[in-house]
């Protein structure tokens, strides 16, 4: 019944959105990475990326790919402003007292968002709204192309200042071994906020490509989140090459359930493969052994 | 709005939380004399919540700055208010618990509201319980004036813990809403009956349909099957997609449809998810075909959302804030730019319910003369009031008292189609199908067109 | 460890307590509360015996961030057996727990070997997949329209005594296993479990007795509180219910076994009393309240309470 270009087209669109997953994961994965707290609100930094991208372009009239750099500037701080006030006071409590401060944040930024802009859905048009890209059967938007490059960008971007700036190497040194970076010398709480609010930059990006290919609202952070989250288990935690593959798996997983069970089984799927991943290997497709 | 205004919001924020809490507690003490107290029942973790809130504050407050309700038994004019039952996300536990509040400790005269049909199923319970008279705005199932003795307890099987044997309390339930069966209706007629012979004249229309797995999709699926077959309608249902709540990424799912070749796409969704079947249809999929969208959509963003992307597409509704001016009621003329002052805001479908629900409140209070729950029930029953924001059948507001309509209205629905208007840079709706409607006449506004693109799904 | 579960005899001053509590408790009624007042207070039974089951489970280190797929289990299982089958009311709803401890089991299975983040999300996943397979089972649970379900009791006032004994039977239950040999093992799995290990105990063996344990309790509180709200919808599975315990038992205090009591009876006072402000503002303070807890007291009521009692006895 199903033939082979409804197979591949559906193949490609799990690829296509897996690029916006990876953003997503790859920045809940840094911040694990070096802090290892994993940061529930992450969907609540990229709601907010998604309107500061939409707010520069909406007042100051700059291109929404543009606008991306300056969403991920502010929400970056914010990022940083959320790690000192609510994570560095319970750091290295327990697990669930990061939850319930995830948790608590996730009311406060939902609806002070719903409180300061509404709840009404927005989009973001970009000068290329209209335009699209011939590939015969098929033809994809430049709008889906650019956030793929961009995605690429980022993460070329990502590693070169993990490899070749001294922050970078601290942020390294520390998610190694926290006590060896501390003894050497490396402020280790500078190093914390400085990967939280990279991560937050990197939400803000994605979210900004949400907003741009779909549409933004205050509660759009939740369920993006809840898949990040999912995609740097399956990776493993702490591992970019991880959270990339993982992304990609989780599109394909998603779009590949819906086409053959039907849309229902979408995240059932997507969590049935993770379930399967990690009876098979408990710290995920690439995590390091315990 | 400005900048300078967000910044002045969020200092403003903390006093406010502070200050809300006391000003609430010190409004309620400073009450003087006693007025009508409308609880109004609504999900504020969703969009629909705080509209069907600004619809009830303005007319609430019309109803007040106009001197407010006469009681005869008090031989005076009553403000009124109305306090919140909100029951979050359309939970049945949140909702019986606001509920009963509404009715225990506010003191609820009369409820308004009510958005999901599940949530609607359990939190009527203590109204019915309690005897308070509930005027449901929402809530797409017809159960929730059926369930009892008066509607043949809906076709519920005996022994079926839904089935509410309390005719008495029943009687307190009133349901001013189209249901599902109203706008499936609509659709599928204009599919079989119109649409077919443009497009498909030697064949049966080849119809697909993408809806969400909630109470309101499921509930259309199964009605728009109901009507095809019962009224014989010459459609096949090539493709049937069913997806969680929340889904914002469609591209698998019209991909499937599209290898299935439709002539036409029946989304049911609210406006995110309908305008992104849309976009994604037309944009990535290359799905051209005619696209067919459920009233709930009629909404300022639906517009916004939609862009260019929603030339010539179709949209069912029954309250059309944007097909005028000229509008097919008179009310809409003085309704749309009023709510337009107060919130800075177009009006939404479910506010129209809710606003018409708080004048039909109020006209069965002045007619029962007293705050007497029963006697307001009385006077709901023989409500005759001329149509405010929704369409009838009579062209009146009416509670019908058969089995098959008890307590229900009989609303009329019609199609429109988007036509892109580039001065404004959005959508705008015309009125294309039915011609006209009982007692109040023509509304058609404009002949309907295909989209230029449009391909039928076989020769 | 907690100093507020060290073996005591039956007059000890805690149990004294309790009895006490569980008597101002049983005279409420008597009191002649609001239907509503009422109500709050039976829903606090439910998330105390729902949250006691939780923190069980997190007792062995195992925190669940999807015990929502137990109390859903319990809530269909009771109901259905009802209508369908006629079973009688209280034995479903014991089958709704042994339905609920079963596939705890096999949950419990694929977690022994998972620690933190991984076992949270495994069991996050499986309250998805048990919502999905509900939706799909639609011709029997009817998806997401819901049905309706069989009350047990006539009046509010039963529903209390009734949930009153249920939670306060349950939560001696849970406190004697902590008390005993079992409760031991759990502790030491949670503070070391290669330590634990070392010391011959078998980790798998009392990791999967507490989920069989927690999940029934938690199937047991399910279908009390579907039979008691009387309509049951793949709502039940919603992260709400997932979070909520674990916002009540860190609020009273994380492993002890008066925090979840504690917790239910603030939070739920304090979601209702908020309501007097606007939802959206509701919302936003709720979530200010819930970092400034964890902020300021990351250990929760119960130790709050303990310091303050001590300082008044010295």
């Amino acid at each position: 019944m199903i033939d082979v270009v409804t197979l591949s087209l559906t193949l490609m669109w799990g690829v296509a959105i897996g690029c916006i997953y990876i953003l997503m994961a790859t920045g809940l994965n840094l911040i694990f990475g070096v802090m290892k707290i994993v940061n529930f609100a992450h969907g609540q930094l990229l709601m907010l990326g998604a309107y500061m991208c939409y707010w520069s372009w909406f007042i100051l009239g700059v291109n929404p790919y543009f606008a991306i750099l300056l969403s991920m500037i502010i929400v970056s701080i914010v990022g940083a402003a959320v790690e000192r006030l609510c994570f560095s006071p319970i750091i290295g409590t327990s697990k669930l007292n990061e939850i319930f401060v995830s948790l608590g944040l996730i009311y406060i930024f939902d609806y002070t968002a719903v409180m300061l802009w509404t709840d009404k859905p927005r989009s973001i048009v970009t000068p290329f709204e209209y335009s699209t890209f011939s590939l015969g059967v098929v033809a994809i938007s430049y709008d889906w192309l650019i956030a793929i490059m961009v995605v690429s960008m980022i993460l070329v971007g990502m590693f070169l200042i993990l490899a070749k700036t001294k922050i970078g190497r601290a942020m390294r040194a520390t998610s190694q071994n926290m006590e060896a970076a501390m003894m050497m010398g490396i402020n280790v709480k500078k190093v914390y906020t400085a990967s939280f609010s990279l991560g937050s930059a990197l939400a803000a990006a994605a979210g900004s490509l949400f907003g741009i290919i779909f549409s933004l609202d205050p509660y759009m952070g939740s369920l993006p989140a809840i898949k990040a989250f999912a995609i740097i288990i399956l990776g493993g935690l702490g591992s970019i090459r991880g959270a990339v593959i993982g992304g990609l798996l989780y599109g394909i997983a998603e779009n590949m359930a819906t086409l053959f069970l039907g849309g229902i089984w979408r995240h059932a799927v997507a969590f049935a493969v993770l379930i399967i991943v990690l009876t098979v290997k408990p710290t995920g497709l690439f995590g390091e052994g315990r | 709005m400005s900048r300078r205004k967000y910044l002045k919001y969020s200092v403003a924020g903390v006093a406010a939380l502070a200050a809300a809490a006391g000003g609430a507690y010190y409004q309620s003490t400073t009450t003087r004399r006693r007025s009508i107290k409308i609880g109004l029942v609504a999900p504020f973790s969703l969009p629909e919540g705080p509209d069907m809130e600004r619809a009830t504050k303005l007319a609430v407050e019309e109803i007040n700055s106009a001197g407010g309700v006469y009681v005869k038994e008090w031989g005076e004019r009553i403000p009124m208010e109305y306090v919140i039952a909100d029951d979050e996300d359309a939970s049945p536990e949140k909702g019986v618990t606001a509920v009963t509040r509404a009715i225990v400790e506010d003191k609820v005269d009369i409820l308004v509201g009510a958005m999901s049909s599940r949530a609607a199923l359990a939190e009527q319970v203590p109204a019915i319980k309690n005897r308070v008279p509930f005027i449901i705005t929402g809530a797409s199932t017809h159960l929730v004036t059926r369930r009892g003795p008066q509607g043949n307890y809906g076709g519920l099987p005996p022994g079926d813990p839904l089935r509410i044997e309390d005719a008495e309390g029943m009687s307190y339930m009133f349901h001013y809403c189209t249901t599902t069966f109203h706008y499936s209706k609509t659709i599928v007629h204009f599919f079989g009956e119109y649409l077919k012979p443009k497009v498909a004249p030697n064949r049966n229309f080849r119809l697909a349909v993408i809806y969400r797995d909630d109470p309101y999709g499921v509930g259309v699926w199964n009605a728009s099957n109901k009507f095809i077959k019962d009224d014989k309608l010459p459609i096949d249902i090539v493709a049937a997609r069913k997806y969680p709540p929340g889904t914002t990424d469609f591209h698998a799912e019209l991909t499937a449809i599209k290898a299935a070749k439709p002539d036409g796409v029946f989304a049911v969704d609210f406006t995110v998810g309908t305008a992104e079947i849309y976009i994604q249809g037309q944009r990535d999929v290359g799905l051209n075909t005619v696209y067919m969208a459920v009233e709930v959509c009629e909404v300022p963003e639906f517009y916004s959302l939609l862009k260019k992307w929603g030339d010539r597409q179709l949209l069912e509704s029954k309250f059309g804030p944007y097909a005028g001016p000229p509008y097919y009621l008179p009310l809409m003329d003085t309704y749309i730019p009023k709510f337009k002052q107060r919130f800075g805001l177009f009006p939404g479908m479910m506010g129209a319910d809710t606003y018409d629900a708080i004048y039909i409140a109020k006209d069965a209070i002045e007619r029962a003369g007293t705050l007497d729950k029963a006697k307001i029930r009385d006077a709901l029953e023989t409500t005759k009031m001329k149509n405010m924001l929704i369409l009838t059948e009579t062209g009146y507001i009416e509670f019908g008292k058969t089995p098959e309509t008890y307590h229900e209205i009989s609303p009329v629905t019609f199609v429109e189609q988007l036509i892109w208007d580039e001065k404004l840079g959005e959508c705008r709706p015309f009125i294309i199908w039915p011609e006209k409607v009982p007692n109040i006449g023509a509304i058609k506004q404009r002949e309907f067109e295909l989209p230029p693109l449009y391909t039928p799904g076989e020769k | 460890m907690n100093i507020s579960l060290k073996a005591s005899g039956v007059f000890s001053p805690k149990c004294l307590i309790a009895i006490l509590v569980l008597m101002l408790a049983s005279i409420i009624p008597i009191l002649q509360p609001s239907q509503y007042i009422l109500h709050l207070l039976i829903l606090m039974g439910i998330y105390a015996l729902y949250s006691s089951s939780w923190n069980l489970l997190a007792y062995t280190g195992q925190a669940s961030l999807g015990h929502s797929a137990f109390l859903g289990l319990g809530g269909y299982t009771s109901s259905l057996l009802i209508i369908k089958f006629g079973v009688d009311p209280w034995l479903s709803l014991l089958t709704g727990g042994a339905s609920a401890a079963a596939v705890g089991f096999l949950i419990g299975l694929t977690c022994v070997r998972l620690r933190e983040w991984f076992l949270a999300m495994v069991t996050f996943g499986f309250a998805v997949i048990a919502e999905t397979a509900v939706m799909a089972l639609d011709w029997v649970t009817q998806g997401a329209t819901g049905y309706a379900t069989n009350a047990l009791l006539d009046s509010r006032v039963q529903y209390y005594y009734t949930i009153l004994v249920l939670a306060s039977v349950t939560i001696a239950i849970i406190y004697l296993v902590v008390q005993s040999k079992i409760g031991l093992a759990f502790s030491a799995i949670r503070e070391n479990q290669l330590e634990a290990e070392g010391m011959g105990i078998n980790t798998v063996k009392y990791k999967l007795l507490a989920f069989v344990l927690s999940s029934f309790f938690t199937g047991v509180a399910g279908g009390f509180l579907v039979h008691y709200i009387g309509y049951i919808s793949n709502e039940i599975f919603s992260f709400h219910h997932s979070f909520m315990p674990l916002i009540i038992s860190v609020t009273g205090g994380l492993n002890t076994i008066t925090g979840p009591i504690i917790g239910s009876i603030i939070i739920l006072s304090i979601w209702e009393a908020l309501k007097i402000i606007n939802p959206i503002q509701r919302m936003i303070a709720i979530g200010v309240f819930l970092t400034l807890v964890v902020i300021f007291m990351p250990r929760g009521l119960h130790y709050v309470a303990l310091k303050v009692l001590r300082s008044l006895k010295m």
